[in-house]
């Protein structure tokens, strides 16, 4: 009970994640036209790197001086003039555009859209980052599958204990695979 | 009989009957997180597609078609059927990946050569796991996949009732509501806190 408690935030967001997401909603809400990315502003950078500094080390240190660590991609690179970070925040997305030659960072945010914060909460996979934040969110990940056999067992155990809904519950049981079954064999 | 009752028991009978889905997303969760677990961080034979067949192939794709009526066309000329997307691979050609939970067809249309090749793969069980996990929606064809996508609907509904039923049935024992509500607070500010950071 204390373990479905403390889950019980992570237990509602899946529930409602896979409901948008079997719905399509995310698709239909986020597309770039309903979550738009919006200028924020742009700031001067006056950062030093060698030529041939990998993208990945430019934007670990742009992320690290504007205060903005955590979990992003990149793509471009210096020689081309211009990298350009992804940010992926749970709540919003930003995207940093670094155009050494100018010196220059263009932010931009991309607008609030509740589909697309649940779909990146639940589709956040753990331990691929440097940060310990995502570790954290991955434990937290790990935590709601281990709940999930220990409730399938508890549940199962304090079913069998309850002596009046043993020939239901087992009805339940075999029905409930038997259509599980079906699917994988038919779909 | 009570709420009470109807609550227990709605809260028991719901989760054995969705126990085999409960089930199949606790382990295929742990797949997607941990894929060492399953092998499939190695290098493996079974992710291998296996050409099918190679020939001529002449079907006419305006710009402005419905791509799903497109594909279930080149599907049927190559004799197969079932669960299927679509998507335009470059300029030239257009992909079709047909699958069930066992494995997949990709069938590749090259517009300019005029060429179909169809390629096999069968998905190991880490795959299949994975396959389980993300497959949803009501696009497809068949009322089977549809039905499908409801159970996953029932699955997410399950979900909040047993959240709701399980409040009410902690509320209900008196003596654990101090330490049940430091936890249900410890949770949400805890998942808050991600939402700030991450």
């Amino acid at each position: 009970m204390y373990l479905a408690l403390f889950l019980t935030p992570w237990a509602f967001l899946y529930a409602v994640s896979t409901f948008t997401m079997n719905h399509r909603l995310t698709a239909a809400w986020n597309s770039p036209q309903a979550a738009p990315f919006k200028r924020e502003k742009e700031i001067e950078y006056a950062g030093v790197f060698s030529s041939n500094a990998p993208r990945e080390a430019v934007a670990a240190q742009i992320l690290d001086d504007l205060d903005m660590q955590g979990r992003h991609n990149v793509s471009g690179n210096l020689q081309s003039g211009r990298i350009t970070i992804n940010r992926q925040g749970s709540m919003s997305a930003v995207r940093l555009t670094y155009r050494p030659d100018e010196q220059m960072i263009l932010v931009e945010r991309q607008a609030f859209s509740a589909p697309k914060v649940l779909e990146r909460l639940h589709t956040r996979r753990g331990y691929q980052t440097d940060y310990l934040a995502d570790d954290l969110w991955a434990v937290s990940v790990d935590a709601v599958v281990f709940a999930m056999g220990f409730w399938v067992a508890s549940g199962l155990w304090m079913w069998w204990g309850i002596k009046g809904t043993r020939i239901l519950g087992a009805i339940c049981i075999v029905s409930g695979f038997g259509l599980f079954v079906f699917f994988l064999a038919t779909i | 009989m009570t709420f009470n009752h109807v609550n227990r028991r709605t809260h028991l009978y719901l989760a054995l009957f969705l126990m085999p889905w409960f089930l199949m997303f606790g382990l295929s969760s742990l797949a997607i997180q941990h894929r060492w677990l399953f092998g499939a961080d190695q290098p493996n034979a079974a992710n291998e597609w296996t050409k099918r067949f190679d020939r001529q192939y002449d079907l006419v794709v305006p710009e402005d078609v419905d791509l799903r009526e497109v594909g279930a066309k080149i599907l049927s000329d190559a004799g197969l059927s079932g669960a299927f997307f679509i998507n335009r691979a470059g300029n030239d050609s257009i992909r079709v990946n047909q699958f069930n939970f066992s494995s997949g067809i990709r069938l590749t249309y090259n517009m300019v050569e005029r060429r179909l090749i169809a390629e096999e793969q069968q998905f190991s069980f880490h795959q299949k796991l994975i396959r389980m996990h993300v497959r949803g929606g009501f696009e497809q064809d068949s009322v089977l996949d549809d039905f499908w996508a409801a159970t996953i609907d029932l699955v997410c509904l399950a979900f909040v009732l047993w959240i709701l039923s399980g409040l009410y049935m902690w509320w209900k024992i008196p003596r654990t509501r101090i330490w049940g509500m430091l936890t249900l607070v410890a949770g949400i500010a805890s998942f808050c806190a991600f939402l700030g950071t991450l």
